[in-house]
């Protein structure tokens, strides 16, 4: 990372501070400022105190240096602990502030940008930096502060040495240099480790979190799993140990080299101290005034070594943070997009191509499919024929490799995307739920009661509480329900949702042939009006489409009404045989007894 | 107290017996960092009050035994340091695989269990407010002995320092007492605050945590997974969710607040006390040096002596608030480990009335089926099962169930959703045991925690690992490759997975990692099943995500392959049923019908009827029927 870019990243962290409170720069300044003051402070007064002692002065004079000194460390001392209550304050605001911003712009990313493992990654990564005990934003800022009051100091501890000798100023220049490119290339090494560690904290993590799950409990009962997880924890466990063990060694060596160093500079300067004193009229005050000074600014240099590693460190942290949150411009995005229109007559797939990022395999092959609001339109196809991603494509949430898609002759991309998408309404094959009641989770923010109600009604989602709250990690009362439920209540979302498209991917799949019975019943109702795909396995339910299409790699091989894919007699009608042999009276299949 | 006691003798002989290291290294290292200071105080003030000697071999001789004895002790002390961090990583993986292992072994029931749960949320909830961990005993020890250490090393340098005993005065002696005594004061009110403030932080805690909890799981676990990524853009849910992290957020800040005014008010407090001691401490000092008592080299280590000596009294005092937190962390954490602790391994089911129900024998001859005795030809007997799941949990239970299955049957299970199918698998599976009744597979009631031995089951939500999909086929780390070749086949997953079978499923934790369809997924489940080889298969939903011809693959397989195993399936897709030997028509909790496809059909007002038709009517004429 270069130089300005460090630069840029304190700007930017003292920029979002500043929005917020600017009393945590204040506080940060105070702090920092506090850090430096003291030791010079505390030296300065064992100096005074045994000069006095020295000078065989009165008690009262003794007192009264003492008691002005102590005044002077107390209000210091106070100081530094306001800073330190008001920076953590601001802190936690700078935390909510920064962590709504990443959430809103994971939440409005595209789609497709989700499924990128590097993206992922970095969302990990900058909500990880963010919240830390101090997010990184404030701890760039603090450490940068402490890092130039700990060089104001180091200027003026040479200056206060060069002035007894040029000697003094040699040696602890000298040291500080070694001890900054030892820790530097420490860091380095140490950054290597934690590249290592981090894979293998992670797979100890997975094995932890899987085999105390409830989902696994009981795969692991049956299958006698415990023995095989936990061996491979032991193996794990065992991996990371050694890796361990070598960054801990390179850390310790580090921290040898470190006191080898120290030893060299306070020999070095006490033993040019007493050369001073034995020469000249250097008074025991000062001599003790030297030895404290010292002391405490050994401690203030490795701090200034470790502080711009820190800073280092939080100025990558911040630079990844702006460079994820960049596009977060809701202004822009929205620049030169169409309204939407108000009734969506039609959407047509032009020679639609469709692979996912990174990978060659066409899903999506010259499909070119139109849509109508007047006609119900059912896909089926066997496991991998790209039902999902046909559906992914049509409501936004993926963009075509090649090819367009048009809203009623216009093509999508001229729409802004989060106002298309928000033109449909879906059931996918995996339900979420958010931690509010069931009502809430259904109507979303709203709540019309009696649309509420037609939607649970339509649904079929009776005899269950809607006041009812989900997630029992957070409310100990909370209801689960079952698979069935579950669906329905995605179903009765999808309804209430007042929308111009309906995709409803495998919405049966858990339910009992009566729930989807009136699933199928209630179809007509509900998708009245809008343009609807109907996903599913089940051939039963392509009978309520107007105009069903076959998938088969990526590509429409047949696609017309019920009645003429059975008399065309191709792959559709063999499917649909498929299913129907095992339910005629008549026939009794053979079956190897 | 004597709780107290027992927390901590069970924890250090946990430690002892696993990470002995731990303990000697954490002793070591606090003895030396504790007394370590002492040491360079003394030769501090011997350098100071060789200056007046003007000697400069002396002084030569002092400068280099004080900054030889530093770079000894951080030699030492880096060494140790470096065990100590190894030896605290290894600790934290044991403590978190007591935990893992405790959820991973107990009988499911237990699991299930409201209060299991919670106990072990607990424990992550008060590590995570209070920052305790099982080695925070640790902390405790060292603030005791350091402690300890520190007031020996005080008396042993003060002693040892010179103090010209004949000159003391009382005038010197009352000052000493007045500032020993106003010291424990000071410390005393540093005791105090410390409760006071361990009072308020308990509050603040236990207000903000259901705020916390809304903002974690959120952030944490809602936004994290991918397949929440398409209803978030689908239902514009960024707003809702904006605004419940917004409000968590804005409330837990005003609580903050106070919060942080309380601490910055002790801890300056805390601060003052100390500047006060230290001004008391000097006083003292010059007092003693004034009047000659002591030397100048003496009266800078006094002070720095009895200042060190006053903070590790006020770290005793911050030691006893710390145990606070430490008990109540080590209770939750023992309180879990040692629940359940007599019935880990093999029992039999036990009615809820009393009264224990025997083993079947081997084979009782001539034994009725109809009433349930037992004989060689049954696997599975259940007589007069009841369960529940508990008042208001919202689920049916299962009331007065009788059931014979023989060896050999493939019988299905179907009914409305909510019917008790699910509950009847895991009684079968002796999972969950019935509170009245018994349940007798393979001639035995006999489970342990991993329920009924001989059978092998697939799960409605069977959960996958992210470890190589040979090892998640056999569930062990040697498979046995032709059976894993020969499960594959059964399951119908295509060939190329034979060559991936050393690839981890899902990138979760190897980037080079396999991603599989649901259906896939499902395959591999019946395909780790198929692996056990077992006699008795239990299938819940087994085909849900699978497209027509794959299931009708899998119920071939199942029909010809397993035709002499006993099986016994869940399944929605009635079509399924038709080549069994037996169908359980189930309805709130009880077998309404039972028998063949045929027999049942024959019913047309029966519950198996209703359903078969709502399915079938669809396949049946051809021609679209008009929507009711």
């Amino acid at each position: 990372m270069h130089f300005k870019d460090i630069i840029h990243s304190v700007r930017y962290s003292f920029r979002s501070c500043r929005e917020w409170k600017s009393f945590i720069c204040v506080s940060m300044a105070a702090s920092a400022g506090a850090a430096l003051l003291l030791p010079l402070l505390t030296s300065y007064m064992s100096r005074q105190l045994v000069q006095c002692i020295t000078d065989e002065r009165g008690m009262y004079d003794f007192a009264a240096m003492l008691l002005a000194l102590t005044l002077g460390v107390t209000a210091l001392s106070l100081t530094s602990v306001w800073a330190q209550s008001q920076m953590k304050l601001g802190a936690e605001l700078v935390k909510s502030d920064l962590g709504r911003q990443i959430n809103v712009e994971r939440m409005t990313v595209p789609y497709e940008k989700t499924l990128d493992a590097g993206y992922q990654r970095s969302i990990s990564n900058v909500r990880a930096s963010v919240n830390r005990e101090q997010p990184c934003v404030v701890e760039l800022l603090s450490t940068v502060a402490d890092v130039a009051c700990g060089m104001i100091g180091l200027l003026v501890y040479i200056s206060v040495l060069s002035s007894l000798h040029w000697a003094l100023a040699l040696v602890v220049t000298a040291s500080y240099l070694a001890t900054y490119f030892l820790n530097i290339h420490a860091a380095g090494k140490q950054r290597c480790y934690r590249d290592l560690l981090a894979p293998m904290q992670r797979r100890i993590a997975y094995i932890v979190s899987k085999a105390g799950a409830a989902a696994c409990a009981k795969d692991m009962r049956i299958f006698h799993m415990s023995g095989w997880l936990f061996e491979k924890y032991d193996r794990f466990a065992a991996q990371k140990d050694g890796v361990l063990r070598k960054s801990e060694s390179a850390a310790s060596l580090n921290r040898q080299m470190n006191a080898l160093v120290h030893f060299l500079r306070d020999t070095g300067i006490y033993l040019c101290l007493v050369y001073l004193y034995m020469q000249r009229e250097m008074t025991v005050a000062d001599f003790v005034f030297y030895i404290s000074l010292t002391a405490s600014f050994s401690g203030m240099l490795s701090r200034i070594a470790e502080g711009m590693q820190q800073a280092y460190k939080s100025g990558l942290d911040v630079a990844e943070l702006t460079a994820f949150l960049h596009p977060f411009k809701e202004a822009d995005r929205r620049k030169g997009k169409r309204p939407l229109p108000q009734e969506v007559e039609t959407i047509e797939f032009l020679n639609v191509l469709y692979h996912y990022p990174g990978s060659s395999h066409l899903i999506i092959d010259h499909l070119s499919l139109k849509l109508s609001r007047t006609e119900k339109t059912g896909v089926v196809g066997l496991n991998g024929a790209g039902k999902t991603t046909l559906a992914l494509l049509l409501c936004g949430l993926l963009t075509p490799t090649e090819g367009r898609i048009l809203l009623n002759g216009i093509n999508i991309t001229e729409f802004d995307s989060q106002e298309y998408i928000a033109m449909f309404s879906a059931v996918f094959q995996e339900i979420s739920v958010l931690p509010m009641t069931i009502a809430e989770n259904i109507a979303l923010g709203e709540a019309n009661s009696d649309r509420l109600q037609k939607s649970v009604e339509d649904a079929g989602l009776t005899g269950v509480d809607l006041q009812k709250r989900f997630i029992q990690e957070i409310y100990p009362d909370a209801v689960s329900l079952s698979g069935g439920e579950m669906q329905k209540l995605a179903l009765a979302r999808a309804i209430y949702k007042p929308s111009k498209c309906l995709i409803l991917d495998e919405p049966t799949a858990s339910l009992d042939p009566i729930a989807e019975q009136n699933l199928y019943h209630h179809y007509s109702q509900f998708s009245e009006g809008k343009i609807s795909l109907f996903i599913s396995h089940r051939l039963a339910s392509t009978l309520f489409c107007d105009r069903i299409i076959l998938l088969e790699n990526g590509k429409i091989v047949e696609s017309g009404s019920h009645q003429e894919l059975m008399e065309r007699g191709g792959k559709y009608s063999e499917l649909f045989e498929t299913q129907r042999r095992n339910y005629q009276r008549e026939e009794l299949r053979e079956v190897c007894l | 107290m004597k709780k107290t006691y027992t927390l901590y003798r069970k924890t250090f002989a946990l430690l002892w017996k696993w990470h002995p290291g731990l303990l000697i290294g954490n002793l070591l290292s606090t003895v030396l960092g504790t007394a370590f200071p002492y040491v360079n105080l003394v030769l501090a003030a011997r350098m100071i009050d060789g200056l007046a000697g003007r000697q400069t071999a002396v002084l030569v001789r002092a400068v280099l035994t004080l900054t030889l004895a530093n770079l000894l002790y951080q030699s030492i002390l880096s060494v140790i340091e470096k065990q100590l961090a190894i030896e605290n990583s290894r600790f934290l993986t044991t403590q978190n695989r007591l935990i893992a292992e405790k959820s991973a072994r107990v009988c499911y029931e237990t699991f299930l269990r409201d209060s299991f749960q919670s106990q072990k949320r607990k424990i992550y909830e008060l590590t995570d407010e209070n920052d305790v961990k099982l080695s925070s005993v640790i902390e405790v020890m060292n603030s005791v002995i350091g402690c300890v250490v520190s007031i020996l090393s005080a008396a042993v340098t003060l002693c040892g320092s010179g103090i010209n005993v004949t000159l003391i005065d009382t005038g010197a002696a009352i000052a000493a007492a007045m500032v020993v005594l106003a010291n424990a004061v000071l410390i005393a009110s540093s005791v105090r605050r410390s409760f006071y403030l361990l009072a308020h932080r308990k509050t603040y805690h236990a207000q903000i945590l259901p705020l916390y909890k809304i903002g974690w799981y959120l952030d944490r676990e809602y936004l994290r997974f991918l397949k929440t990524a398409k209803e978030v853009r689908v239902f514009r849910q960024d707003g809702i969710i904006s605004n419940l992290i917004d409000d968590a957020n804005a409330q837990k800040y005003g609580k903050s607040r106070a919060y942080e005014k309380t601490a910055a008010a002790v801890n300056g407090a805390g601060q003052a006390c100390k500047q006060i001691s230290n001004c008391l401490i000097y006083l003292l000092a010059g007092l003693l040096a004034l009047r000659g008592m002591i030397t100048v080299g003496v009266f800078t280590s006094f002070s720095g002596i009895l200042k060190r000596f006053y903070d590790s009294c006020v770290a005793m005092g911050e030691a006893a608030v710390r145990n606070q937190d430490v008990v109540l962390w080590l209770d939750a954490f023992w309180e879990h480990l040692e629940c359940e602790k007599n019935t880990v391994a093999g029992f039999t089911a036990e009615s809820k009335t009393g009264e224990s129900t025997s083993i079947c024998p081997d084979a009782l001859p001539g034994s009725d089926i109809l009433t349930g005795g037992c004989s060689q030809d049954t696997v599975v007997v259940a007589r007069n099962v009841d369960f529940s799941y508990g008042k208001g949990a919202g689920k049916f239970g299962i009331r007065d169930l009788n059931l014979t299955i023989r060896k050999g049957e493939h019988v299905a299970v179907v009914g409305r959703n909510g019917s008790g199918k699910s509950t009847l698998i895991m009684l079968l599976c002796g999972l969950l045991r019935p509170q009245k009744g018994t349940i007798l597979v393979n001639g035995t009631a006999h489970t342990d925690e991993n329920g009924f031995a001989g059978i092998s089951v697939v799960f409605q939500d069977f959960c996958l690992f992210a470890l190589p999909i040979k090892e998640n086929i056999a569930a062990c780390a040697s498979p046995d490759m032709q059976r894993v070749s020969e499960s594959i086949r059964f399951a119908g997953l295509p060939d190329r997975f034979c060559e991936l079978l050393d690839s981890s499923l899902f990138r979760q934790l190897d980037p080079n990692g396999i991603e599989v369809s649901g259906g896939e997924m499902q395959k591999i489940a019946i395909a780790r099943a198929r692996y056990q080889d077992e006699l008795i298969f239990i299938m819940d939903e087994p085909t849900s995500s699978l497209d027509p011809l794959s299931e009708s693959v899998i119920y071939e397989n199942i029909h010809t392959l397993l035709r002499d195993s006993t099986v016994i399936f869940i399944s929605h897709r009635l079509s399924s049923c038709r080549f069994c030997d037996r169908i359980l028509v189930m309805e709130e909790g009880n077998i309404i019908q039972q028998g063949r496809h045929e027999e049942l059909l024959q019913d047309e007002g029966g519950r198996y009827a209703a359903l078969w038709n709502a399915q079938a009517r669809y396949y049946q004429g051809g021609d679209k029927p008009k929507v009711g």
